[in-house]
């Protein structure tokens, strides 16, 4: 029987893999797929952290933004007027009040008077009551034109109280009524924004009494405000004279503490500071949700009430609370600090005391 | 003589493939798994458009609000309600948005003996919402488009080529609404404007005020100040 040729060096291939060819692109499989996974993953994260950085902190800038624009347009519309040698107001003719005469006295010199108010405080000093607040509060005049009655929309120059500061409550009131029940009071530190209408600006209504028109009692204060930014946990206001890097340009108000009605400081009287620093800190929402802010919280326990007192540690008590932040808390808090140094427009400082100065009737 | 080949055993000739009976079981249980994803997967994907619904409304709400500040301007922003064109007999429902500015004509006396009138400006295009995405028209849901005290009136729609009713507020150069201040709103609660969004289908086939899935948006008549509210 013929035998076929076996043909040469030709092994039998059945059709298949080996054993050692399918470990070998498991392995590279899986590598390459670790790696798109990876990928993926920290694309996502990207997106995710993009996402909330550019809204995290919106309402925050916005409310700075309008802060230090309403700021820049406080007014004193500040004028000059006769004292007399005990330095009390002259009562005029057409009788204003602030004098203790009625009769004219002899007038001694010229000096700056204002019916205006600008007053930067700490807020839990300037509020009486149980009030669950920090850092400090604002208050000023300015001709923002911001009216209630459509007729008097067109005056853009109506005079308008302001005022800032923070206020610790919860927002169940201002829900809508059929979330009531789904949504939880939420807790939170929030900045106010003091704005009555120009129609019910009571700044003219008692000239002798400067703590009364924007309400001293903190509950009168907050039925006239409405909240501008959720998680601002500080507001701090340091008036300046000149230039930051000038050591002593917060001479004016070493303790923050600025009041142009207050006739025993004479360097401030009646006058606007040429610069205000304003710098505001914001948490975000995350934080403030896992912080697990609740009514038995306060905003003290955000920001060391001891911080900001003294003007001139404010880098110092700035670093200290950057440093609580990430610290501190029990969880790691995402902040943001927002700061800029607002020029006042209507201020035209002077150091010049014209009391002293022999300029006035009787020189 | 060649020994008999074992062909037509029981078993059949080891060819590749699948047999038809595997097929069908495979795509039977595929289609199983298919049936109990699906009603997961419209849920989820329902959801989705009501959220970007919602914040395609809160974006324009703001971009309303910041058009009035950087131009100086009011901006009067209309939600248009009239039926779906796309099925006729149907109720009218809040769909579209649209800001609206008015802009002086300082023309020569027209023919009613007025000079310098003010005319209606559109400032952007018709935005339609979504699909079955509507402004709710419950009292309770939604004050920002039911209660007294907005602007109001009716008009073509030109781009959607229909007739709607509007309703309307203002934003000022300064960021504030025209919305009065209530001193009490229909829910009790003062001061509270706000709209919400639910889908038409399912907000009809609710026995729930809201639904399970809405998008409420607040907005603060004073500062001009919006809130969003997503269960």
């Amino acid at each position: 029987m013929p035998m076929l040729p076996k043909s040469p060096a030709r092994r039998p291939r059945r059709r298949g893999f080996s054993l050692v060819e399918l470990l070998i692109s498991i392995s590279v499989l899986s590598v390459l797929l670790l790696m798109i996974v990876s990928l993926l993953d920290k694309t996502q994260e990207t997106w995710g952290a993009a996402k909330t950085r550019v809204s995290q902190f919106r309402d925050a800038r916005i409310a700075f933004e309008s802060l230090t624009r309403n700021l820049s347009r406080a007014t004193l519309n500040t004028y000059y007027e006769y004292y007399d040698d005990a330095g009390d107001r002259m009562v005029v003719a057409y009788g204003r009040q602030g004098g203790t005469s009625e009769v004219p006295l002899q007038p001694s010199y010229y000096d700056r008077f204002s019916e205006l108010h600008f007053l930067v405080d700490d807020a839990a000093r300037l509020f009486s009551g149980d009030v669950e607040t920090n850092t400090h509060a604002i208050f000023f005049q300015a001709p923002l034109g911001d009216v209630e009655t459509a007729q008097y929309r067109n005056l853009g120059n109506l005079l308008n109280g302001r005022g800032y500061f923070i206020h610790y409550s919860d927002d169940s009131a201002q829900m809508p009524g059929f979330l009531a029940s789904t949504y939880p009071p939420k807790f939170r530190s929030r900045l106010m924004e003091y704005r009555p209408p120009s129609e019910r600006n009571r700044i003219y209504d008692t000239p002798d009494d400067y703590t009364d028109w924007y309400g001293q009692d903190f509950g009168e204060v907050t039925a006239n405000s409405r909240v501008i930014a959720d998680n601002i946990i500080a507001l701090v206001i340091s008036p300046l004279l000149s230039q930051e890097d000038n050591p002593v340009s917060y001479s004016i108000a070493p303790n923050y503490f600025y009041d142009t009605q207050n006739e025993n400081n004479p360097r401030t009287k009646h006058q606007l500071p040429p610069l205000v620093r304003v710098t505001m800190v914001a948490i975000d929402e995350e934080s403030a949700l896992r912080l697990g802010l609740d009514a038995s919280d306060s905003p003290d326990d955000l920001v060391n009430p001891d911080y900001f007192r003294l003007a001139g540690r404010f880098q110092d008590d700035l670093a200290d609370l950057e440093r609580d932040l990430v610290e501190d808390l029990p969880i790691k808090v995402n902040y943001r600090v927002f700061s800029a140094t607002v020029g006042i427009r209507g201020s035209k400082w002077s150091d010049e005391s014209l009391r002293d100065s022999g300029l006035g009737p009787g020189a | 003589m060649k020994p008999a080949h074992p062909s037509s055993c029981i078993a059949p000739a080891a060819r590749r493939g699948f047999t038809l009976l595997e097929l069908l079981i495979v795509l039977a249980v595929i289609a199983i798994f298919f049936a109990m994803a699906a009603p997961q997967i419209t849920g989820v994907l329902g959801s989705n458009r009501i959220t970007s619904s919602g914040e395609f409304v809160f974006n324009k709400l703001t971009q309303a609000q910041h058009m009035a500040i950087t131009e100086h301007r009011d901006v009067e922003v209309r939600f248009y309600e009239f039926a779906d064109p796309k099925s006729p007999g149907s109720e009218p429902e809040f769909r579209a948005i649209q800001f609206v500015g008015w802009k002086l004509d300082e023309a020569d006396e027209n023919e009613n003996g007025n000079t310098d009138e003010l005319l209606e400006q559109e400032l952007t295009d018709v935005f339609s919402l979504d699909g079955n995405i509507i402004i709710s028209k419950d009292q309770s849901l939604s004050t920002l488009v039911t209660d007294s005290g907005l602007g109001s009136g009716s008009g073509p729609v030109p781009k959607l080529d229909v007739n709607a009713q509007f309703v309307s507020f203002t934003f000022h150069p300064d960021g504030s609404t025209t919305l009065p201040i209530k001193s009490t709103g229909s829910d009790g609660v003062p001061d509270s404007w706000f709209l919400t969004l639910v889908n038409e289908v399912q907000a009809a086939a609710s026995d729930t005020i809201p639904p399970d899935n809405f998008y409420t948006i607040q907005i603060d008549p004073i500062s001009g100040r919006l809130t969003a509210y997503r269960p």
